[in-house]
Order: structure tokens, then sequence, then C-alpha cells
């Protein structure tokens, strides 16, 4: 097969670059070590959420000296906790894991300005976990399309001064 | 291609306005946006715009009104995150006082720690406290302490912002 | 000889499918014009917040599934019958087809459009994507699968001129547009089965009651096995425009015929294998196949770079034939007058660019920033809505005349149009991929929150929404520039013989130069549905192993 000289250099280059692309992406999930959402979340029954040990009662909890798990519910047109004044409170320099699901249709939990981003199916948790290294506050929107009041879907997360921070969601 | 007068418009001259505003234009506002970022990125990037912040429940006039020093708030103003406070303290008591703000709570409830106090200020004297903080990210302030101490004992009130 | 003389029947199906491929265009595209006027605030009289929802709905499924397939059937019928210089193989089995897809998409439009009607019980405001348990009225589902059956029976026609020409020319290489016209059709029947499985097994009896729960994550993940291929379907008439007309309209030749082929069939076997990059953020998806989607989608690049190679030789060759000269100064030579050239080529050019933003998607961790945000819309609306959208529009300015016999109406508009295009497109996707980057959410009807800040890196959300909504006004003014152009060609009588020279030279390299397994469709089917299954197989069987309507939701239908 006949193949211009131009068009072979034209293959190389574009191959090396498909070639780096990969590479800065695979650099980003083993260098970097950030994690792909994945299937480590466990099933749940969408209709029965209230009678789960912890969608049942949704909040931030301490799991260990430095660990912190959030589960978080969303629904139309909320995140719970994180809407109507019941910000999500979590501590700096601590790893927390996010672990939301959906009682009614797929939402999306997106801390605006971060890659803290995940859909939330039902039937599925999305677990995923982030560090917050300074203080600061965030707004949470729905990104997914969740019915007519999916533009008021919104709440608000807030990274504490670790030495600020009583642990829990204020219960 | 043949060039044809047409109302006084080359054909040509079509072509080029079409040509060059429809990919010259183009090219300005990506090269805009780029030069943007590049100037976000390394060139310290630009300043917000300010914000000013009123008080939620007033009496800005004196602040502590039990205090006979007349502390007057002059104005509040965030831009990006950083948030100052003005006041003007006016000693209209008979001893020396001094005048401090802060810490800051912001609106999701961290605390900005540092308080920022005047020199003491002899009776009839005045001065402005001209106080700085910076928030964390995404941070409104919410309150901020105001105190007044005369001879070690001090007077405080909490002050409440409104955007 | 004019094409309507030589094949009226055939030229009378293109005139039929692009009629109704122009109708979804003109009512899809005002929707858009609504919408961007009003998540921006610009304008929020049209419509309110709720409706948002249906007029979005509407615009992604006129625009994204009919507007391109009708015209895709129109072009490849054309396309089909005059490189194979075949007629069709059965009037009645065509019609069929057509009134098939036709039926379908009207009930499935009347469905979405009844979502304005409060007091009308079909609706459909489940958006372009329908996801479970958002469920709409069955007849929304009933119209998708007539529509899909009748795109399926469209190109058995086209398989049936394709052995009728070789029983008659057994050693030839099959002509580069039934090349292209076959290898899509190939690449759709593998990805609609995806869709097809979904809507027919899961969806439409969950309709009708017939079943109570549909598992969303395996619905979800039927249908982006269709949708990422699907945009692919979008793209293979683009590219079958670029490389078989376009260098002829630059004045030339084709540079390559065998890279054109390898090309469609890197479409074949990749399209398919990638849809997880659409769920890089889903649960219940194992993140080892996140990473195969991605490295699979990067290779999806290949194609796309060597066509930009390809078309721009192409269209080198052309312009020196005119007389062009120097390193870059050949490219004053091309025809920029002519909008079947024009736009063919910003087309292009635009897609250049909405190319490397899809990398951006694809790069699985880098996705987390921008999934779901108005970042996604504007890459899509470069390729889409400008490879696609444009490159059929333009296109149309060269066969509209030949099928029609009448001469193209209103040049001096036609000129104007494919620029103003351009130029609108660069302002509403400039703006959407920057609000993307400050987390602007798309699907919205109003992205304006009280506990959301948007952090901009360049300009305000001000000057965004103000971009997004001057570049939605020159978008839809050029569409309906082209739909007068195309109307009043169409109303006018014949007269005399068409300005359009409908020929086209053969390539500067052709068929012949490439080894004959390029031609041989069984071999790339089988490897495209290995990889097909390589990529989906596990992580479907584990959806399913546990249930198929488990864990399992009940319907929800939107307000």
């Amino acid at each position: 097969m006949k193949i211009h000289r131009f068009e072979k250099a034209w293959l190389a280059v574009s191959l090396l670059l498909i070639v780096g692309f990969i590479a800065t992406v695979t650099y980003g999930a083993v260098g970097e070590g950030i994690e792909m959402i994945g299937d480590e979340g466990e099933e749940v029954d969408p209709t029965k959420l209230n009678e789960h040990p912890k969608f049942g009662d949704p909040g931030v909890e301490k799991t260990g000296p430095n660990e912190y798990a959030v589960y978080v519910v969303a629904s139309q047109f909320q995140f719970t906790p994180g809407s109507f004044g019941n910000p999500i409170r979590v501590p700096t320099d601590a790893n927390v894991t996010f672990y939301v699901t959906t009682k009614d249709v797929i939402h999306g939990f997106d801390v605006a300005g971060t890659n803290l981003n995940t859909m939330a199916i039902p039937g599925q948790v999305a677990e995923v976990t982030v560090r917050f290294d300074e203080p600061g506050e965030y707004g949470i929107l729905c990104n997914e399309y969740c019915g007519s009041g999916h533009h008021g879907m919104e709440g608000k997360l807030v990274a504490v001064p670790k030495s600020q921070y009583e642990g829990g969601d204020g219960e | 291609m043949t060039e044809s007068e047409q109302s006084g418009i080359s054909r040509r001259t079509i072509i080029r306005v079409l040509v060059g505003g429809g990919i010259g234009i183009p090219i300005a506002v990506e090269s805009a946006t780029l030069l943007g970022m590049l100037d976000e990125q390394f060139g310290g990037g630009g300043e917000g715009d300010a914000t000013t912040l009123s008080l939620a429940n007033d009496g800005g006039d004196d602040l502590l009104s039990e205090t006979p020093q007349v502390e007057r708030f002059v104005e509040a103003t965030q831009r990006d995150r950083k948030f100052v406070a003005k006041v003007d303290f006016r000693n209209a008591g008979d001893a020396p006082a001094t005048f401090a703000l802060g810490p800051v709570v912001t609106g999701g409830g961290i605390r900005v720690d540092g308080v920022r106090e005047t020199e003491t200020v002899e009776p009839g004297d005045r001065t402005r406290l001209t106080a700085e903080w910076e928030l964390p990210r995404g941070s409104e302030p919410a309150t901020v302490e105001a105190k007044t101490t005369v001879d070690g004992e001090s007077t405080t009130r909490t002050l409440q912002f409104e955007l | 000889m004019t094409f309507i003389d030589e094949r009226p029947e055939v030229a009378r199906m293109v005139r039929l499918n692009f009629t109704i491929s122009f109708g979804a265009l003109l009512v899809g595209g005002l929707f858009g014009m609504i919408q961007a006027l009003h998540r921006t605030d610009v304008f929020r009289g049209f419509v309110n917040s709720q409706d948002y929802y249906t007029v979005l709905t509407g615009h992604g499924v006129l625009l994204a599934l009919f507007f391109t397939t009708f015209f895709l059937s129109g072009l490849f019928t054309w396309g089909v019958s005059r490189s194979l210089d075949e007629p069709l193989p059965n009037a009645t089995a065509t019609k069929g087809w057509f009134t098939l897809m036709f039926s379908g998409a009207t009930i499935a439009a009347l469905t979405v459009l009844g979502g304005f009607v409060p007091s009308m019980p079909f609706k459909a405001d489940v958006l372009f994507t329908f996801y479970a348990p958002l469920q709409a009225h069955p007849l929304f589902y009933v119209g998708l699968a007539m529509f899909l059956v009748g795109s399926w029976l469209s190109g058995l026609d086209w398989f049936r001129m394709y052995r009728s020409w070789n029983k008659k020319n057994p050693d030839k290489r099959v002509p580069l547009q039934t090349f292209m016209a076959l290898t899509t059709m190939l690449m759709w029947y593998i990805s609609t089965m995806g869709v097809a499985v979904e809507v027919l097994f899961f969806l439409l009896p969950w309709s009708l009651g017939i079943i109570d729960t549909v598992d969303p994550l395996l619905t979800r993940t039927l249908f982006w096995f269709f949708g990422h291929p699907v945009v692919y379907f979008w793209l293979m008439p683009a590219y079958f425009v670029w490389y078989t007309i376009l260098p002829k309209l630059s004045g030339g030749r084709l540079f390559s015929d065998p890279l054109a082929r390898v090309v469609f069939l890197l479409f074949l076997i990749l399209s398919t294998p990638v849809g997880y990059h659409h769920q890089y953020l889903d649960p219940g998806i194992p993140s080892g196949f996140k990473f195969v989607a991605m490295t699979n989608t990067m290779f999806l690049l290949l194609p796309s770079l060597l066509t930009a190679f390809t078309v721009v030789a192409s269209m080198e060759h052309g312009a020196r034939q005119r007389g062009g000269k120097g390193y870059l100064g050949w490219l004053r030579a091309l025809p920029w007058d002519n909008p079947a050239f024009s736009g063919s080529a910003l087309a292009g050019l635009m897609f250049a660019a909405g190319g490397f933003s899809g990398m951006i998607n694809a790069g699985m961790n880098i996705n987390y920033l921008v999934h779901n945000s108005t970042w996604v819309p504007g890459h899509f609306h470069l390729t889409v809505g400008t490879a696609t959208a444009l490159t059929f529009m333009s296109i149309s300015y060269w066969l509209w005349p030949q099928v029609t016999g009448k001469r193209l109406q209103h040049r001096r508009l036609a000129m104007v149009q494919p620029y103003v295009w351009f130029v609108g497109m660069t302002l509403m996707s400039n703006a959407l991929h920057r609000g993307g980057l400050a987390g602007i959410p798309r699907r919205t009807a109003e992205p304006q929150y009280n506990n959301v800040n948007f952090e901009t890196m360049v300009g305000s959300v001000g000057e965004l929404r103000l971009q997004i909504g001057i570049g939605a006004i020159l978008l839809f003014t050029s569409l309906f520039m082209f739909l007068l152009v195309m109307t009043g060609t169409w109303l006018v009588d014949r007269r005399g013989s068409i300005a359009v020279d409908g020929h086209i030279p053969a390539p500067l390299s052709g068929p012949n130069d490439s080894p004959t397994i390029l031609d041989n469709f069984r071999v790339w089917v089988v490897l495209a549905i290995v990889l097909v299954i390589i990529a989906y197989g596990i992580p479907l069987s584990s959806m399913v192993i546990d249930g198929p309507l488990s864990p399992g939701s009940p319907p929800i239908v939107p307000v």
C-alpha cells in the first residue's frame, strides 16, 4: 500500500501524541494516585434506604484516627446532609470517604470547582475518598437532570480546620 | 474567480470580509481566552471585585453603646479572600482604652483567628482601626468580635454581617 | 446529466429524507436558541423553567437523532446509487423503511411536545438520554423503536444494491462512497444492539406496566453502549463528504482512497468498546474497565488525525490546481465564496478543536473536573453541532440542486451562512468550555445558585452568559438563512440546467493501491464484535447476574 512519506511521518506523530495522552492519564492514576470511582460500593435497595444502617441516618462519622465517612442521600431535590441549612462539615487533613446514593432517580453530586464529582445511581453506592488540605466552603450542586426541580438542587460543604472540628455533623 | 461590481462591493471584497471576519473573529476570541488563562496562571492574575458588607443589626454609630468610648463602624469589604473592616475609635471616656476586632467566623462556621488591636488611646484621642484577615476559600464573614478594653476590663459584642 | 434525471426515484428518496431532516433542524434549532437565552437569564419569556426540560428533550431528540439520521439516509442513498450506478433494489421496501422511520420519529416527537400541554397524558421530559428511573409515556419508546428498526432496514437497501453491483463486478474494489456507507451501517448494527435491548426488553415493558422495576445502572450502561458510537454515526457521513466531495470542491482530487478505507474500518472496530468513558464517574462499573475504555478512546483520535492529513492534503492539491502558490499561500486560491466548500472546510477546522476538547473528556481522571458541566455541550457543539451540522448544510448547497434539478436560490445568503455559523459557534462554545471549567452544570434551566459561586479563570460569569446568548442567536440566524435558501430553491420552477457540477474525479491514490482485505467486511465485523465482548462482557454480565431487574427502581415520571 502506497503511503506518502509525509503521511507516514504524520501517522508516527499521531501515535506518539496518543501514547502521550494515555501516559499523562496513567500518571494521574498511578503516579498521583487519583482513583476512579469503581464498583467497591455495595448495592442497596433504593426503595428501602430508610432501613439501611448508614443511609437511614445519613451524615458524617469518624471511622478511624484520621478517617471519616460521609453518607449522603440524594433525592428530588436535595442532598441529605448538605441542603437546607444543614451543610456537610468535614475536617481538613483527614481522609474523608464519601458514600453517595439516591432514593429515587439518578442525580449528580458535584462539589463545584473541585474534582469531587460523582453520579448517584439508584441501587448503587458511589465511594470516593478525598482530602481537604485547606479549610474552605464549597457549593454542592446536582449536575444530572432529575426532574423539574433539578436547578434548585444544591447544598453546602464546609472543610473546617482540623483543630476546630468537633467530629460528626452536629447530632 | 472574476471580479464583478455589484452595488459597489466587489465579490473579492465580500470574500475578504467573510474569510477575514469569519476566521479572524474566532481567532481573536480564542487568543483572548488563551492569553487570559496564561495571565491567570502565571501573571498573578487579576483581582476580583470588592463587595461591601453591612451590619445586620445596626447600631453602627456606636458599636458598644455601654462603653463611654465611641466605636463607629466605618466599612467592611471583601475582595477575593481578603476581608477588611474599619472602625473609628474615639475615647470619650476618662481612662486610656484600646479597641480590638477579631476573630472572624465565616458563614460556614470556620473561625479565622487573629485579633487586631489598636494602640492605647488616651482620653480625648481617636484612632482608626483597619483590620484585615485572609478568609478560607469560598468563605464570607458572618460575624466578628468587637472588644473595648479599659483598665483590664473588656466589653464585647458580636457584630453580624449581611451581604 | 443531472442526477434527478438519471435516477428520479433515488432523487425523490433523497428529497424526502432531506425534507424531514431540515424540518427537524428548524424546530430543534429554535429550541436550542430558546434554551440558551433561558439558562443564561438573557430572556426567560419563551417558557418557564419546568418546560425548559421539554425544550431540552426536543432539542436533543430532534437534532441528535432525527436531523442527523434522516440526512444520513438521504446522503447515503444518493452516494451508494451514484457510486455503484445502481437503482433502488425495491421501491416498496424503500418506501417501507422510510415510512417506518418517519412514523416512529413523528410519534416520538409528538410525545415530547406533549410535555408542553399539561392536559395531555403524552410526555417525555426525560431528555435525549432518557435515563431510568425517569420514565416517559410508552409511545415515546414505541416511536424510538420504530425509528430504530426503520434505520436498520435502510441499510439493507444499500447492502442489496452492493450485492447486485458485486455480481456484475466481482473483481472490482468496492467504490469508496459505498464502502463508507456500508461500514457506517455495520457499525450502526453493532452499536444499536445496546439501546435496542434497553428499550425493547426493559424500558418499553416497564412503561406499559409489564415489569415493575428496571435496574438503572444496567439500562444506563446499555444506553452508553450505543451512546458513544452514535456520534460516529453522525461523524462518518461528514467524513464521507470531506473525503469524497470536498477535494473536488477544492478544485482537485482525493489524496488517498486507501487511507480513507482504513479510517472507516478503525471507526467500525473502535466506536463501540469505549462507552464507559461516558460513565467514568458511575458507581458499579469496575475502574479497570474504565481504564480500558480510556485507552481505546485515545486510539480513536487516530482515524480523525489521519483524516485531518488527507483532507488538508486534498485541499492543498485542489488549491494548487487552481493556481495557488507558496507554503501557505495556496489557501487563498480555495473557493471561499462557494458555500459547499467553505462550510465543509470550516466544519473540518472546528472539528479539530472539538476533537481535542473530547480528549479532555476522555482523560478519565481529568473527567472529574468537567463531567456534566457545560464543557460537555461546549465540546459536542463543535463536533455534531458543527462538523456534522455545518457539513450537512453546506453539502446541501451542492446536492439539493442535483436532486431537485433547480438552480440554487439566494446565493449571497448561502455564501455568508457558513461564516455566521462559525462565528456564532466559536462564541457559544468558547463560553460553554470556560463555564464548564468553573463548574457550571449542563442540562440545567437556571444555573444560578445560593450556595455556589462559580470561579472563572478568564472573564466573568456575566460575560460568559452574554457570549452564549449572542452565539446562540447567531447560530439560529445562520440556520434560518440555510432554510431560506433550501426552501427558496425548492419553490422555484425547473428552468434550464443547474450550475452545480456533480462530477467527482478519481482519487490520486486509488483503491487498487490498498490490500483487498480492507474490503473484506466479515473480518472487520468479527474483530469489532470481539473488541465489544472484551470491553463489555464482564461488566454487563455482572450487572445481569445479580438479576437483570435488580437492584430495581420503580418508574418516576418527571412532573
